[in-house]
């Protein structure tokens, strides 16, 4: 059941009117329709994976009770290394077992032996990066003594799969998540507006920018042979845009259904294209696994206390394992390491922490440097993303090669202009938008919110006719593959 | 809670009411296109189409017989109902309109092809039904694919989401704009188009390709047959010129051949068939392998309606 479905535009306020109208007389019914809820929502992409997530749950429920329970640090650490090798095995079988397999057989190939790679076709199931994530997180909190043990296992299945962030994040922390879980909720008139508020903003962004551009992408990556340098610009900058729309449109709607249940969740876009170094980017890109990296791997490793070699180490650690964590494909760490090699003059010269503000902070425009500082990063990330995009390391070295030929000069090519135009207008008041809205938590969020109520309506029905009007035939998110 | 409920319905209904109203007028303004996707539609709907002679069979009929060259011959009224992508069911449907809302033809020339008694699963350019899915035949055609869901049956509006080109020329034709008017001639359309080398790319992926013949489908053509012979419609078979490189591509193209062989015998239906014809041996008569250019359709219908002056008569 996708967000942006019509299945889920019935289960949501079914869900919202049984949440608030009968299992309102305590919260841990509320609680109980929630998993339920959950499990449903889940089911509805393949039931058998419902039985995998449920081990998951039970997995890191129990052994976090063990840990807690251990009473020598050898037993703990048990509880811990076989959550964190069973977590991690089943995402390794899942999502790395093919990729290693045939990169094996690749390299043994190379000294001129060939081994036919006992490949496995299983199938991703959704959401299993997040959710074991999140569980991970969980333990390793445990284990470092930073929170206790969860013992109510119906308040511990919440926090693992609630619904809004089960599939895509944001990945939640039990410090964060579990508290609200455990306490009754009040339906506020206010929260529950706002919420609905980001679940249409999040719809725009999703249906009409990342649709569309996903439209115009698959064309031009999947020919790149056959076009211009400067059209495949073009289709770099189209997948920024949706990449962008699509997963920030995901956490708008993720973020705005949960307020609608009384819960907060963690915020996971904070406007990242208005960064004005690759630092501050990282700071507002997909911010639940930047922190998760941050907190459960960077820290760890030694984080930044260890002089400058140890920050560089540590900071293309965390780079080549978050592109693995995206897929197993080699553009994916070449991503990585990009972003890696990207970072590293502010990381050796201690300048990643200068930009920490909103850019241009109370002002309509930016200064010129702030300008040229947010071009530059934004050239960067959409070189980025091309590896990001492309099938393979072979397709992402032709579209480069092509891009930097005469042929960059040149005018993109017409039929794909022509038709692209609406596109890039749609973009073009997105991005004013955004940029008048990033000093909020979602650009909307005070938009009109001085007007009357029917200057706010109009305004809200205009971006329901857009939505309508321009909805693209691409429904799927980018991010439920990984 | 009780103003939040309150103001989501106020803010829902002018949503719904509009939801209705749009519906409706979208589809009207559908109903009187006079473009390519919806005016065969419109026309077998409307009753438009009383024509004597009628053309049926896929997109291969639809750009390979000229209406206004078999006219011109036969001097007869012909029109044709080649529908792109679509087996025979899909040609029944037509068939079915044709009856209920049109006059009886007396010749059916029927096209065939190596899928003519195939089945698909997944509606080929859904956009064309949209303002006629409440119509009892399409509706029972169609359900039988994938495509239209419940919601696009029974919610209004849901079905036009995202279709931003009908959209616009609903509008358009509601404007009373020039809209993109269809250079079809009595159903007939083809471009001039060189070979564009789909079939190379084909080959290149596989050596040959083996048609699936549908039980059922291939029980409704011949439950078709006994029909139109009751109803004193004559029927015609004709098999339109392929490339001659892409009927080697179908492994059991031979076997298909004969079942209609086999149709054409018991059912005393004369069967043209043109798989031999020098046309299916020069490239530059098609565009790909199953297609023939607007140059090579004007050669063949030339010809075809010279072959058919034997069996139709004034």
């Amino acid at each position: 059941m996708l967000f942006n479905s019509l299945s889920y535009a019935i289960f949501l306020p079914i869900v919202f009117l049984l949440y608030w109208f009968v299992f309102n007389k305590n919260y841990k019914y509320q609680n109980v329709l929630l998993l339920v809820s959950s499990y449903f929502f889940y089911a509805c992409w393949d039931w058998r994976f419902l039985f995998l997530l449920i081990f998951s749950t039970l997995l890191d429920y129990f052994t976090g009770i063990k840990m807690s329970e251990a009473k020598n640090i050898g037993n703990k650490k048990f509880w811990f290394w076989l959550s964190i090798f069973v977590n991690l095995g089943f995402l390794g079988v899942f999502k790395y077992y093919n990729f290693f397999a045939d990169s094996f057989a690749q390299a043994i190939a190379n000294f001129g032996l060939h081994v036919n790679p006992w490949t496995l076709k299983v199938i991703l199931p959704v959401g299993i990066s997040f959710y074991t994530f999140h569980g991970l997180s969980y333990v390793i909190d445990i284990y470092k003594d930073r929170i206790k043990a969860e013992k109510n296992f119906l308040d511990y299945s919440v926090f693992v799969c609630f619904f809004p962030l089960l599939v895509a994040g944001p990945i939640e922390r039990a410090t964060h998540l579990l508290p609200q879980i455990q306490r009754k909720r009040t339906f506020d008139y206010n929260r529950a507006v706002d919420g609905l508020r980001q679940i249409l903003w999040g719809l725009f962004k999703k249906v009409v920018i990342a649709d569309n551009c996903a439209y115009f992408v698959n064309i031009i990556f999947d020919n790149a042979d056959h076009y211009y340098g400067s059209t495949l610009v073009l289709g770099a900058i189209f997948f920024t845009f949706q990449i962008y729309g699509d997963f920030s449109g995901y956490s708008d709607i993720a973020l705005g259904t949960a307020r609608l249940f009384g819960i907060d969740l963690l915020k996971n876009f904070a406007f990242p294209y208005f960064s004005r170094d690759i630092a501050e980017f990282w700071r507002r890109w997909h911010i639940s696994l930047s922190s998760w990296f941050r907190d459960y791997l960077y820290i760890p490793l030694g984080g930044s206390k260890g002089g400058t070699w140890m920050k560089v180490r540590n900071t293309f650690i965390i780079f080549l394992v978050s592109g693995f964590w995206h897929g197993a494909n080699w553009t994916f760490i070449i991503w990585g390491l990009l972003n890696a090699i990207y970072i590293m003059p502010s990381i050796i010269f201690n300048t990643n922490r200068s930009n920490l503000d909103i850019v241009a902070t109370g002002k309509y425009f930016p200064s010129f440097k702030e300008f040229f500082q947010i071009v530059i990063t934004f050239t960067l990330t959409v070189f980025a993303w091309i590896f990001f995009r492309c099938t393979s390391v072979h397709h992402a070295i032709q579209f480069v090669s092509n891009i930097f030929s005469q042929s960059l000069f040149s005018i993109p090519d017409s039929k794909i202009f022509t038709l692209t135009k609406p596109i890039l207008f749609l973009i073009f008041i997105f991005t004013i938008i955004e940029w008048l809205g990033r000093e909020q938590s979602y650009s909307i969020e005070k938009l009109f919110r001085n007007k009357t109520l029917y200057i706010r309506w109009l305004y809200y029905y205009i971006l329901i006719c857009l939505i309508f009007i321009f909805a693209g035939s691409n429904r799927h998110f980018i991010y439920f593959q990984f | 809670m009780k103003i939040f409920l309150i103001k989501i319905f106020l803010f829902c209904l002018p949503l719904i009411i509009t939801a209705f109203t749009l519906d409706n007028l979208i589809s009207k303004q559908l109903f009187k296109s006079q473009n390519k996707t919806y005016l065969v539609w419109n026309n077998l709907v409307k009753g438009k189409i009383n024509s004597k002679i009628l053309i049926y069979g896929s997109s291969r009929a639809r750009a390979h017989v000229s209406s206004k060259i078999l006219e011109n011959t036969l001097k007869l009224s012909t029109y044709n109902l080649g529908i792109d992508g679509y087996c025979f069911d899909m040609q029944y449907c037509r068939h079915q309109l044709i009856l209920k809302n049109n006059s009886k033809p007396k010749y059916i020339i029927q096209t065939l092809d190596y899928h003519t008694l195939g089945a698909i699963r997944n509606l080929y350019q859904y956009e064309q039904f949209c303002p006629y899915i409440h119509n009892r035949i399409i509706r029972k055609t169609i359900s039988n694919y994938n495509g239209f869901n419940w919601f696009d049956y029974h919610i209004p509006l849901v079905r036009y989401y995202g279709r931003t080109r009908e959209l616009i020329l609903a509008t358009n034709i509601l404007f009373n704009k020039d809209h993109d008017i269809s250079n079809r001639y009595n159903g007939f359309y083809n471009i001039i188009k060189d070979w564009d080398g789909e079939f190379e790319k084909m080959k290149k992926k596989r050596e040959s390709l083996s048609q699936k013949m549908d039980n059922g489908v291939r029980l409704l053509f011949e439950n078709y047959l006994k029909s139109v012979e009751k109803q004193n419609i004559k029927v015609i078979f004709v098999y339109t010129p392929e490339y001659i490189e892409g009927q080697k591509f179908i492994s059991n193209r031979a076997e298909i051949i004969n079942i209609y062989k086999y149709f054409s015998k018991k059912y005393n239906i004369p069967f043209l068939d043109y798989s031999s014809d020098p046309i299916c041996l020069q490239r530059t008569y098609f565009y790909n392998a199953e297609h023939l250019n607007l140059l090579g359709s004007n050669l063949f219908s030339k010809k075809l309606a010279s072959d058919l002056k034997f069996y139709i008569h004034q």
